[in-house]
C-alpha cells in the first residue's frame, strides 16, 4: 500500500509566472499533490510555469513521467515549462534516460 | 322491617355482622363473621360477644362502656366507627374497624355492629407513616437537597435507606419499577425488584444490585455514575439509564440513606453507541478484503449491543446459503448458534426466514416468538431441542442489499437479554447491512481483479528460462505491496540465429494499462528481432511503437544480444547492467533515450567480450529505489558494494543474497516491482556440467 510520504509544495503566482518549489520526495505516492499543486497553479492562467527541483530529495519513475507530461501539456496548451536542475541524486534519472537532454532544464530561475 | 329479610341480606354483607341482645349475648351471627373469628354460627350463638371476640385485656373496657350506654349516659361505642383489636377462635388478633347500632327494645336494647379487618389497611398506614417519617429524615436539615429534589421531579428518584430497601421513589421511578405505590416497592425486596429487570453496563456485563450507586454509596464507597443498559421483561424494551447517587448523612455524618436520580439516557446513548458502531464497523469493512473475515469482526461487533447473537450468510451463484460469520455474546454459545445454523436449508423456501428476505429484499421482525413458531420453524427434535436451548425472544432478518440485489442477510437474535427489537434496531441494521454488502461486494471484484492480475503478470514473463549454452541464468520478480495490480517490470530472454536476446524493463504507472504497454514492448521487440537483432534496432522500434500510441507511454528497457562471450548493450533509458569480474564491478554500457517519450533519442550500443566467471546483472529501479530507514534509498552504493561482496557467487546466489538484502533494508511495503537478471559466463567447457543444474528462474510473492 503506498503510504503518502512528505512533498512539501511552495506555490509562488506573480506576474504570470508560477513558481512550484518541491521539497522531499516525489515519488508514486506523492505524485497525485503535484497534480492538485500545478492545476491550482494553471488556474490562474499563467504564461510560464517553473517547477523547481532543487530542493527535492528523490523523484522516481512516476516523478520522471510527471514531468514529461506537464513538457507534452506545455506544448499543447501554448504555456513555457521550466525545470530547474536538481541535485545531482536526483538528477540522475534524468541522466539514465536521457530525458535532461530533452527536457527544459535550467540552472536557476530566471530574474523575471 | 322484617328482620329474617334483612338478616339474609346481612348474610352476604361484605363485613361481619353480629347481633347482641341487652345481655351482650350473640343472637345474630353471618356468614362474614364465621370466616373473619373463626366460629361458627352454632358456635357463636347464644355467646357473650366481648367474651368471644375481644381481647380479655380490653374486656372490661368495653363492658363499661355499654353499661354507661344502657343507664342514658354517652359512649363513643355507638353509632361511631371505632377501631378496637378483636381476637379470633385461634387466639390471634387481629385490629377492625366497628361501628355499633343501638336499637330500643320492649326490654332494654339489641346491639347490632358491623366489623371489618383492617389488618391490611393499617399496615399499609404503618408503613406509609414509616416511609414519611424516613423521607421526612432524610430530607432534614439540608433545604438545599430537598429543592435540589423537588427541582428534577420530572427525573425518577429513589430514596435507599441503610437495610437497602428502597424507602422513597417518585412516580417517575415507579413506573419505570412497574410498581403502583412506595407501599408496595417498600415492601419489596431490593433483590428481587432488581432481578426483575435485566441489566447490563456498557461493556455487556451483567449488572448486580451491588453495583449500584446507591448501594455502593450506603457501603461508604464514593461511586461514579453508573450506566446501565436495561431490558424491561414485561415487553423486552431497552433502555439506558444513568444512575447518580447522593448520599443522605445524619447528625453524625453517617450515610443514611442514598438519593439515586434516574436519566433516561436512550436516546443520546443509541445514538452515540450506533455512531460508534457505524464507525467501527466502517474501518473493519474498509479494513481488509478478506471479507468472510471482515464480517466475522461486524457481527462480533453487533454483539451484545444490537443482539445477542448475529449471523451473516451470503448467498452464492446458484443460490446457495453460506454461512460466513457467527457471533455470540458468550463465546461459548457460538458453537450452539453455529449447531443451529446447520439446519437451515442450504437451498432456501423463498417464503420465509431467511429465504424470503432474500426473494423481497424487505427486513423481517418477529417480536415475542411464541413456542408455535419454534415449532413450526424446526425440522425435527433436534431442531427444536436447539431453538428451545437458545431461548428466542426476537429475531430480526435485514437484507444486504447491492444495487437492489440481496446479497445476503444479517440475522440478529435477541435471547438471553430478553430484549425486543423496535423500528429504530430495523433501521439501523439495515445500515449495517447495506454497508456490509458493499464491502463484500468490493471485496470480490477485487479478488477477481486479483486473480486477473496473477493471470495478466504470468502473460508478461517467460514460463521458464531457457537454457543457454556456455551461460548460468537466474532471474526474479517481485511485485509491489498492492495487490490485483499488474506491474510494470517485466523481463525477457530468447533466441534469434543461435544468440540470445535480454530485455528488462519497466513501463511506468500499473494495472491494466502497464500490462498493455509491456505486452506491446514485448512483442514489438520479438518482432524486430527478427529482422536485426541488433539491440539498438529493438529498442528503436519500441520507441517508434510506443510513439504511436494516442497518450504518454513510456517504457525503460535494457537490452542485451549475448553470442557466446560476447555481450552488446544498449540502453533505452534503463539503468545499466553490472558486469561482476576478478575483484570489479561497474556498470557497463551508455545511457540511451527512455523510449516513448521524445522524437529526438539515441541508443548507443556497446559490445564486451566476459572472461569465464564473469558475471552480469541487470535490475529494475525498484531495486535502487527500496526504501529503508531514515527515508534513505537502497540506492546504487549499496548494490555496487553487495554485488562486490557476490561476484564470484552463482546468478541463482547473487539473487538470493540481493532478495535477502533487500528484505532485511526494505521499511514498509513494497512501494514498486522489483525485477532482476542475473546471468554467468561459464565457457564452453562447463555447458554440459551446467545443464545438469538446470538455471531456473524464481518469481518471489510479496
Amino acid at each position: 500500500m503506498a503510504i503518502a510520504r512528505p512533498l512539501q509544495i511552495e506555490t509562488q503566482i506573480a506576474d504570470a509566472c508560477a513558481t512550484l518549489t518541491l521539497a522531499g520526495e516525489l515519488d508514486i505516492a506523492t505524485v497525485p499533490r503535484l497534480q492538485e499543486a500545478v492545476e491550482a497553479a494553471l488556474a490562474s492562467d499563467p504564461t510560464r510555469l517553473i517547477i523547481d527541483l532543487r530542493p527535492l530529495g528523490f523523484l522516481d519513475s512516476s516523478g520522471l513521467r510527471q514531468m514529461l507530461m506537464l513538457a507534452d501539456r506545455a506544448g499543447e496548451e501554448g504555456w513555457e515549462l521550466l525545470l530547474v536542475r536538481p541535485a545531482e541524486q536526483v538528477l540522475a534519472i534524468f541522466q539514465v534516460t536521457r530525458a535532461e537532454e530533452n527536457l527544459p532544464f535550467v540552472d536557476e530561475p530566471p530574474l523575471r | 322491617m322484617d328482620l329474617s329479610r334483612a338478616r339474609k341480606i346481612l348474610n352476604v354483607a361484605d363485613s361481619a355482622f353480629i347481633s347482641m341482645d341487652d345481655e351482650g349475648l350473640i343472637t345474630y351471627w353471618n356468614i362474614r363473621a364465621e370466616e373473619t373469628f373463626g366460629w361458627t354460627r352454632e358456635q357463636a350463638i347464644g355467646h357473650d360477644a366481648i367474651e368471644l371476640i375481644v381481647p380479655e385485656r380490653y374486656r372490661e373496657a368495653l363492658r363499661r362502656g355499654f353499661r354507661r350506654f344502657k343507664a342514658g349516659g354517652e359512649t363513643r361505642l355507638v353509632e361511631r366507627r371505632t377501631e378496637q383489636v378483636a381476637v379470633r377462635a385461634d387466639g390471634s388478633e387481629f385490629p377492625v374497624e366497628v361501628i355499633v347500632s343501638a336499637l330500643q327494645e320492649e326490654h332494654g336494647h339489641s346491639f347490632h355492629a358491623f366489623l371489618s379487618d383492617i389488618s391490611e389497611r393499617k399496615a399499609q398506614e404503618a408503613e406509609r407513616q414509616r416511609l414519611l417519617d424516613e423521607l421526612e429524615r432524610a430530607l432534614q436539615g439540608s433545604e438545599q437537597r430537598l429543592q435540589a429534589i423537588v427541582d428534577s421531579l420530572a427525573e425518577a428518584i429513589t430514596i435507599r435507606g441503610r437495610d437497602d430497601r428502597i424507602v422513597y421513589a417518585n412516580k417517575a421511578a415507579l413506573a419505570r419499577l412497574g410498581m403502583s405505590s412506595t407501599a408496595e416497592l417498600a415492601a419489596a425486596d431490593p433483590r428481587a425488584l432488581m432481578g426483575s429487570y435485566t441489566a447490563f453496563d456498557e461493556r455487556g456485563r451483567a449488572i448486580d444490585m451491588d453495583d449500584l450507586p446507591s448501594v455502593r454509596l450506603l457501603r461508604g464507597e464514593d461511586p461514579e455514575p453508573l450506566l446501565m443498559r436495561t431490558i424491561d421483561p414485561r415487553d423486552g424494551n431497552e433502555a439506558w439509564v444513568l444512575l447518580k447517587a447522593t448520599a443522605v448523612r445524619d447528625p453524625e455524618g453517617r450515610v443514611e440513606s442514598a438519593v439515586t436520580i434516574i436519566e433516561d439516557v436512550t436516546v443520546s446513548k443509541r445514538l452515540q453507541l450506533r455512531n460508534e458502531f457505524l464507525a467501527r464497523a466502517a474501518t473493519l469493512l474498509a479494513s481488509s478484503l478478506d471479507y468472510e473475515q471482515t464480517l466475522q469482526n461486524v457481527a462480533g461487533l453487533a454483539v451484545p449491543q444490537l443482539a445477542d447473537w448475529c449471523g451473516v450468510d451470503l448467498v452464492d451463484e446458484d443460490g446457495r446459503r453460506q454461512s460466513v460469520a457467527v457471533a455470540h455474546v458468550d463465546p461459548t454459545r457460538v458453537e450452539l448458534a453455529a449447531r443451529l445454523r446447520q439446519y437451515e436449508p442450504e437451498h432456501m423456501e423463498p417464503d420465509r426466514g431467511i429465504g424470503r428476505v432474500i426473494a423481497t429484499g424487505e427486513p423481517m421482525l418477529y417480536n415475542d416468538i411464541p413456542q408455535e413458531l419454534l415449532e413450526e420453524a424446526a425440522s425435527d427434535e433436534h431442531h427444536l431441542e436447539l431453538l428451545r436451548e437458545v431461548g428466542m425472544r426476537a429475531v430480526l432478518l435485514v437484507p444486504m442489499k447491492i444495487r437492489g440485489r440481496t446479497i445476503g442477510t444479517i440475522s440478529l437474535v435477541s435471547a438471553e437479554s430478553g430484549r425486543t427489537f423496535d423500528p429504530g434496531d430495523v433501521e439501523f441494521a439495515e445500515q449495517i447491512a447495506e454497508r456490509a454488502a458493499l464491502a463484500v461486494e468490493n471485496a470480490r471484484l477485487y479478488s477477481e481483479r486479483a486473480s486477473i492480475a496473477r493471470t495478466l503478470q504470468a502473460s508478461l514473463l517467460p514460463e521458464a528460462l531457457p537454457e543457454l549454452s556456455e551461460w548460468e541464468v537466474a532471474a526474479m520478480y517481485r511485485p509491489a505491496a498492492v495487490e490485483g495490480e499488474v506491474g510494470g517490470d517485466f523481463y525477457d530472454l530468447w533466441e534469434i540465429d543461435g544468440d540470445w536476446l535480454m530485455m528488462i524493463g519497466d513501463v511506468t504507472g500499473k494495472g491494466v494499462r502497464a500490462a498493455a504497454v509491456t505486452s506491446l514492448v514485448r512483442h514489438t521487440a520479438w518482432a524486430a528481432s527478427e529482422f536485426d537483432s541488433r539491440p539498438a534496432h529493438l529498442l528503436e522500434r519500441v520507441n517508434a511503437a510506443l510513439r504511436r500510441r494516442p497518450s504518454l507511454s513510456v517504457c525503460t528497457a535494457l537490452c542485451m544480444r549475448i553470442s557466446r562471450a560476447q555481450v552488446t548493450v544498449a540502453s533505452g533509458g534503463h539503468p545499466l547492467p553490472w558486469r561482476l569480474g576478478a575483484g570489479e564491478v561497474k556498470e557497463i554500457g551508455s545511457h540511451g533515450t527512455l523510449l516513448g517519450a521524445f522524437a529526438n533519442a539515441q541508443w548507443p550500443e556497446q559490445t564486451f567480450r566476459l572472461g569465464v566467471g564473469e558475471s552480469l546483472v541487470a535490475i529494475t529501479d525498484g531495486v535502487t529505489d527500496t526504501r529503508g530507514p531514515d527515508e534513505e534509498r537502497f540506492g546504487p552504493e549499496r548494490l555496487c558494494e553487495l554485488l562486490g561482496a557476490v561476484c564470484a557467487e552463482s546468478p541463482a546466489a547473487i539473487r538470493e543474497r540481493l532478495v535477502a538484502e533487500l528484505e532485511r533494508f526494505q521499511v514498509g511495503a513494497q512501494a514498486d516491482d522489483t525485477a532482476l537478471v542475473a546471468m554467468r559466463h561459464t565457457g564452453p567447457s562447463a555447458a554440459r556440467e551446467k545443464a545438469a543444474r538446470a538455471g531456473e528462474d524464481v518469481r518471489v510473492e510479496a
